[in-house]
């Protein structure tokens, strides 16, 4: 939805209606108008999620208070570390018994994806080493699938204006939990954990549009036949692994 | 006295930090290969398609493939989607068709 939706509101993007154009200009060098309109667009994109991760930090609030943390403590490490599942499954082994080092290993390892992901978005970053590194920080999967296009470029804008609304709603929600007397929230009740898969689901849409690299479609397939087989066999954390196989032998294919 | 916690919070943001900005730190000004945007084409929809299957399938315990309620939801959200609906409204569909089939069972 990101990508194909045409920007709305008062400053219209110079490009026609309907079907983005193939080749937006580079972004660093778009006009203010274009750029306002692209932060509205992130910001905008990131709100379902927002509501998802916003129920989702308070769980994590009060899953991290039972383990022994303060709220401060709690707060902190969803400000800085910004990533839910490496963050659960931290907390998870620590509250399970775990040593802080093994519970630090297994957030790590849930991170790994965003190797990946940094040095994809790496293109559309500004600035020095130290400023892109700190710009790197905003991804999440959410915030990173929001910011890209479906010709495989980034745009910096909606990664940072749809980081900054997600960012804000996993931090209060931590908060909120930490510091609230919920003792649960019932995410399963209301069905929330139906909302994310389906907000996933709708960002590959315009991924598969026809205009795009032949074979998108075909990768897609197999990464989701991989992902069933990895689940199916209790290994759900490898299949990002699978899937960045899968895009590797497209690539090489595709040459 | 060390406050696991504390611990655990230091080293995980160090971790994430550095596997986050990990493009930056290394590459600097260097140019990526010419070879990795394609490559970066293919992998959003594959990484994309990975959520979609271990959020709407996976267990909390990785105990395998899970039916459960999600799935009614994701249909209906299939259909509210097919129907060109706004996605405030697919999403409310989803969510509001998984409470409800849980209620029923």
């Amino acid at each position: 939805m990101s990508a194909a939706e045409p920007a709305r509101g008062p400053d219209p993007p110079a490009r026609g209606e309907g079907r983005p154009a193939p080749h937006p200009p580079p972004h660093p060098a778009a006009p203010t108008a274009d750029r306002r309109a692209a932060y509205r667009a992130g910001a905008r994109a990131a709100l379902p999620f927002t509501v998802a991760i916003f129920a989702f930090g308070i769980s994590f609030g009060v899953l991290a208070k039972g383990s022994g943390f303060t709220a401060l403590a709690a707060t902190t490490m969803s400000g800085l570390v910004f990533v839910g599942s490496s963050q659960f499954a931290a907390v998870s082994v620590l509250a399970g018994g775990g040593g802080w080092v093994a519970a630090a290993v297994a957030g790590t390892l849930l991170n790994l994806r965003y190797l990946v992901m940094g040095f994809a978005i790496l293109p559309a970053l500004r600035g020095g080493r130290a400023r892109r590194a700190v710009e790197a920080q905003w991804v999440i999967e959410e915030s990173w699938a929001i910011a890209s296009d479906a010709d495989g470029r980034f745009d910096r804008v909606r990664l940072l204006s749809s980081g900054a609304v997600l960012w804000l709603g996993w931090v209060t929600g931590t908060l909120v939990g930490a510091l609230g007397p919920i003792t649960a929230v019932d995410i399963t009740r209301y069905g929330l954990d139906a909302v994310s898969p389906v907000l996933f689901f709708l960002l590959i849409a315009p991924h598969l549009g026809t205009d795009g690299r032949p074979g998108r479609r075909a990768t897609a397939l197999a990464a989701t036949g991989s992902a069933l087989a990895l689940t199916a066999a209790g290994l759900p954390d490898t299949a990002i692994a699978a899937a960045c196989l899968i895009a590797l032998v497209a690539t090489r294919r595709a040459r | 006295m060390t406050d696991p916690t504390w611990l655990v919070l230091g080293a995980l943001v160090a971790t994430t930090f550095l596997l986050k900005g990990a493009g930056a730190l290394v590459m600097g000004d260097r140019a990526l290969p010419t070879w990795f945007p394609r490559f970066v084409e293919y992998l959003t929809p594959a990484l994309l398609a990975v959520l979609v299957v271990t959020q709407l399938l996976g267990a909390p315990d990785n105990g395998g493939l899970t039916l459960d309620a999600r799935v009614t939801g994701f249909a209906a959200a299939l259909v509210a989607w097919r129907l060109r609906a706004p996605v405030p409204l697919v999403i409310l569909v989803a969510a509001a068709a998984t409470a409800a089939a849980r209620a029923l069972t």
